[in-house]
């Protein structure tokens, strides 16, 4: 079984994130990164298939150079190659423009099942797998909790208010990896040493041979407004002080 | 911040700036196959499997229901999340993270191995001890273990379906091993018949595993009394058959375990061995070696404990700091309006505390991390006397490792729950733990005092003196490199003078010995402790002179950073090691009134 891996290098979720002055993105110097937590319920699930069908993993990944260290995770967990989409020609990427050199970079491999996570958590978009699926004509699963093989088709579960929907469709296909479908194995060491000798091959745009202009451009990166400060109600007499916080919150925060 | 538990950004520091493994260690023999990048990998992993997998499992209560050991029926079960916790460990590798390949390891240098259990040990010690004693243990089997069934024990080992521990105390024979009671007798097929009790056995019985080898110190019949006449055992909890699967009870039954003020989730067993006549054991090593061998245990045990006290010292200051950003109390005493209040950090005492725990954990971090960058600069050294020089700074160091950092620990650990006030007094906060499973890091491995005397009786005379003057002189070369450089000037001479101070003490001392022995033996454990701050101001010179090069490009939280070492280096130095000299002075006055005081005058 020929088994993606679509991975994404996100910030970690704690890394204190700050605007450059222009606007123009965030500073990304010294940011811890993360593979994003989406992408590594699609690894482990890869993974999982892979155990229990044989075959092999490949990752694939668009990014910076230091998003190497995204697809090295993913070997250290188990995945047997890797492929690095690596091009200052992407670095205002678009999904569109991720979605279709994502895709380009599968078509050159045999592939029978595509794993993405259901979006990043950096930029929230959501497209990159139905790009994908849509650039490689193929059907698309997304938002899955429960992925069944059963030979040439899959039966995913996709919850959605209130039920839970089964659906079922013939390989190859795109899954997007939803919270809940598992729980990503940690990195063995082992896994960590041999993952260093895994082949990965690097590619830039041209090898893929795509247009990197980007349909949607991100005008501008705003910071979410600073806190206003606290309000602190000094007095004596708790009655006084909690007809105060009553007013407060009627007329200045109109919480009530 | 980051994490209140792990403080993964220092240990880079350490690994990477500090001693810097990629030009000294990593890419050479023995570390060949290892470079920067993986090794990040690696402690990315420890930093990510502690702080969600191991942190969760931290507090010893629960709902005001303790979480702890349990001895049942005869039988003893460890904490129900352990057993989860102890599955991802074995498999993740953990186990054998800086063994040898041949035994499954990983080969990764002892000071990447050490970080990680830093992290691990700051999340949870009394788990963290059970991985940890039986990777001792298995060492032993390793190195002097000769029996066929030695492959096979440490395969089960070293993959965590197996368990160790490490059987020296007994009720009557606690810092004086010589006087244990155990004995052995030769059964006509080579193995040996154990008969005795031996008590605080930590890791001793639990369900973690599907049998346990305990190392067991006896005395073969008729061999002399003391030390000398000891000799080891592999004792497995469950017999091996010649197939080597798992038989009957090898006679071997748990008498009880501590009710301990730390440590709950960790067993504290007294284990009766061949209770019915018929607990067999296998001889490690050569009979009568018993003390040589041990020691290699020890050893490493010893220099893990030094690991323990600085890990938890670490989480408690990483958790005090969170607090004393968040709590609000009081106004800000310059700007004197008092209903302008504020994070409790912008008081000047909370902030003397926290620079005292900041620089405490960092110094003896450094310090016990030094201790195993020793025993990779041994692995790695090209000839003998390369060879013996970083043996020499293994020997010297452990004592003081496994002391000072213990006893500097427990006062960090003091000081968080002062941060906290009242609350750091409740269990509802997790500082309060940490003090009381610091406690036992002093105690156990050999009292802080039993290091003091190592140190003074032992390793200070060592190649008549060569490895403690070996340890001064790269301590002396740290400081010229400062000097040259004109980094933190007043601060470099302070230690430079306490280090004087030291080896004039240290060689007073000897001559004591021989005419007035009472002044170094009570002055022993203050004066391992003088050694410590010696060497703590010396790790700060080294790590201020890196910051200081580092700092003229750093940005942002990196600049913070570096200007925290440099800030953190200048307190310690001036408020801790400016005072050695002083001490050590004291310390020689023929001051005997510990000796001369009469029992009764202690109090009647």
């Amino acid at each position: 079984m020929n088994i993606i891996a679509c991975v994404k290098q996100v910030p970690d979720t704690e890394a204190q994130i700050k605007v450059k002055a222009d606007g123009s993105g965030i500073e990304d110097g010294q940011i811890k990164w993360v593979m994003n937590p989406y992408d590594e319920f699609g690894v482990e699930e890869a993974l999982k298939l892979k155990e229990k069908n044989g075959g092999d993993v490949t990752v694939v990944c668009l990014g910076p150079a230091r998003a190497m260290e995204t697809i090295r995770t993913a070997l250290a967990m188990g995945a047997d190659k890797g492929i690095h989409i690596c091009d200052p020609a992407f670095d205002n990427a678009d999904a569109f423009v991720v979605g279709n050199a994502l895709a380009a970079a599968i078509k050159t491999l045999p592939h029978d099942i595509i794993f993405c996570g259901q979006r990043a958590i950096d930029d929230d978009a959501g497209q990159v797998g139905s790009m994908i699926a849509e650039a490689l004509n193929l059907p698309q699963l997304t938002l899955v909790t429960k992925v069944d093989f059963a030979g040439t088709s899959v039966k995913v579960i996709r919850p959605i208010e209130g039920a839970q929907l089964l659906i079922e469709t013939s390989l190859p296909c795109v899954v997007t990896a939803q919270k809940g479908l598992n729980e990503p194995r940690y990195a063995s060491l082992p896994g960590i040493m041999k993952a260093k000798k895994k082949p990965v091959d690097v590619k830039n745009a041209s090898a893929l041979g795509i247009a990197t202009e980007a349909k949607a451009k991100v005008a501008k990166t705003i910071p979410p407004p600073a806190r206003p400060p606290g309000k602190i109600i000094c007095g004596d007499d708790p009655a006084l002080k909690a007809a105060e916080v009553a007013r407060l919150l009627r007329e200045e925060a109109k919480a009530i | 911040m980051a994490s209140k538990w792990v403080d993964e950004r220092d240990m880079r520091f350490i690994l990477h700036e500090v001693f810097n493994i990629q030009e000294v260690l990593l890419g050479k023999a023995p570390f060949e196959d290892h470079d920067t990048d993986m090794v990040n990998m690696v402690i990315d992993a420890a930093a990510k499997f502690a702080e969600n997998e191991i942190a969760p499992t931290y507090p010893d209560e629960v709902h005001r229901k303790p979480v702890e050991a349990v001895f049942k029926d005869g039988k003893v079960y460890a904490p129900e999340s352990y057993h989860r916790l102890w599955k991802l460990y074995a498999e993740s590798g953990w186990l054998s993270t800086a063994d040898s390949p041949e035994v499954g390891g990983q080969g990764l240098p002892e000071v990447v191995a050490a970080a990680c259990a830093n992290m691990f040990l700051a999340t949870n010690q009394a788990f963290t001890m059970y991985p940890g004693l039986s990777h001792g243990a298995a060492k032993l089997v390793e190195k002097f273990f000769e029996h066929p069934f030695r492959e096979m024990i440490l395969e089960k080992m070293f993959t965590g379906q197996w368990a160790g521990t490490m059987c020296l105390t007994e009720p009557g024979a606690g810092s004086d091993v010589g006087a244990l009671k155990t004995t052995a007798k030769k059964n006509p097929d080579g193995s040996y018949l154990i008969t005795g009790t031996k008590c605080f056995i930590s890791a001793g019985d639990h369900d973690l595993t599907e049998n346990i080898i305990h190392p067991v110190l006896a005395r073969i019949e008729g061999d002399p009394p003391g030390t000398k006449g000891i000799s080891i055992f592999v004792v497995p909890k469950f017999s091996i058959k010649a197939d080597g699967s798992i038989g009957a009870l090898n006679d071997v039954a748990t008498g009880n375990i501590e009710s301990k003020m730390g440590i709950h989730g960790n067993s504290t067993c007294t284990l009766n061995f061949g209770e019915n006549g018929k607990c067999v054991g296998y001889l490690m090593g050569q009979e009568r070696e018993g003390m040589k061998v041990m020691f290699h245990m020890m050893n490493e045990e010893r220099q893990g404990v030094g690991m323990m006290g600085v890990a938890l010292a670490s989480s408690a200051y990483r958790h005090a700091l969170a607090y004393a950003k968040d709590r609000v109390q009081g106004s800000n005493i310059m700007q004197k309006d008092p209903l302008v209040t504020v994070p409790i950090i912008q008081h000047p005492d909370v902030r003397r505390m926290l620079l005292k725990q900041k620089s405490t954990v960092e110094g003896i971090r450094l310090l016990c991390m030094y201790c195993y960058f020793a025993m990779d600069r041994r692995k790695a050294a090209v000839n003998e006397a390369e060879t013996e020089k970083w043996q020499g700074m293994i020997e010297i160091l452990t004592p003081i490792v496994k002391a000072y950092c213990t006893e500097m620990g427990m006062v960090v650990n003091d000081l968080a729950v002062q941060t906290y006030g009242g609350y750091g007094y409740c269990r509802e906060y997790p500082v309060e733990q940490m003090m009381r499973d610091q406690k036992i890091n002093a105690i156990y491995e050999g009292t802080n005092a039993i290091q003091a005397l190592d140190l003074l009786g032992r390793k200070l005379g060592m190649k008549k003196g060569l490895y403690f003057m070996n340890l001064i002189t790269e301590a002396k070369n740290g400081l010229a490199k400062a000097k040259s450089l004109g980094i933190l000037k007043e601060e470099t001479a302070i230690v430079d003078a306490a280090l004087d101070a030291i080896v004039t003490t240290a060689m007073e001392f000897a001559g004591l010995m021989k005419t007035n022995p009472y002044v170094p033996l009570i002055a022993a454990s203050d004066f391992l402790n003088c050694f410590g701050d010696t060497l703590v101001g010396w790790y700060h010179v080294w790590m201020a002179t890196v910051a200081s090069e580092k700092l003229t490009n750093a940005t942002g939280q990196e600049k913070s950073f570096y200007e925290g070492k440099i800030e953190g280096a200048k307190f310690f130095i001036n408020r801790t090691t400016a005072l050695v000299p002083a001490k050590c002075g004291i310390l020689k006055n023929d001051d005997t009134s510990a000796m001369r005081i009469s029992e009764e005058a202690f109090g009647i």
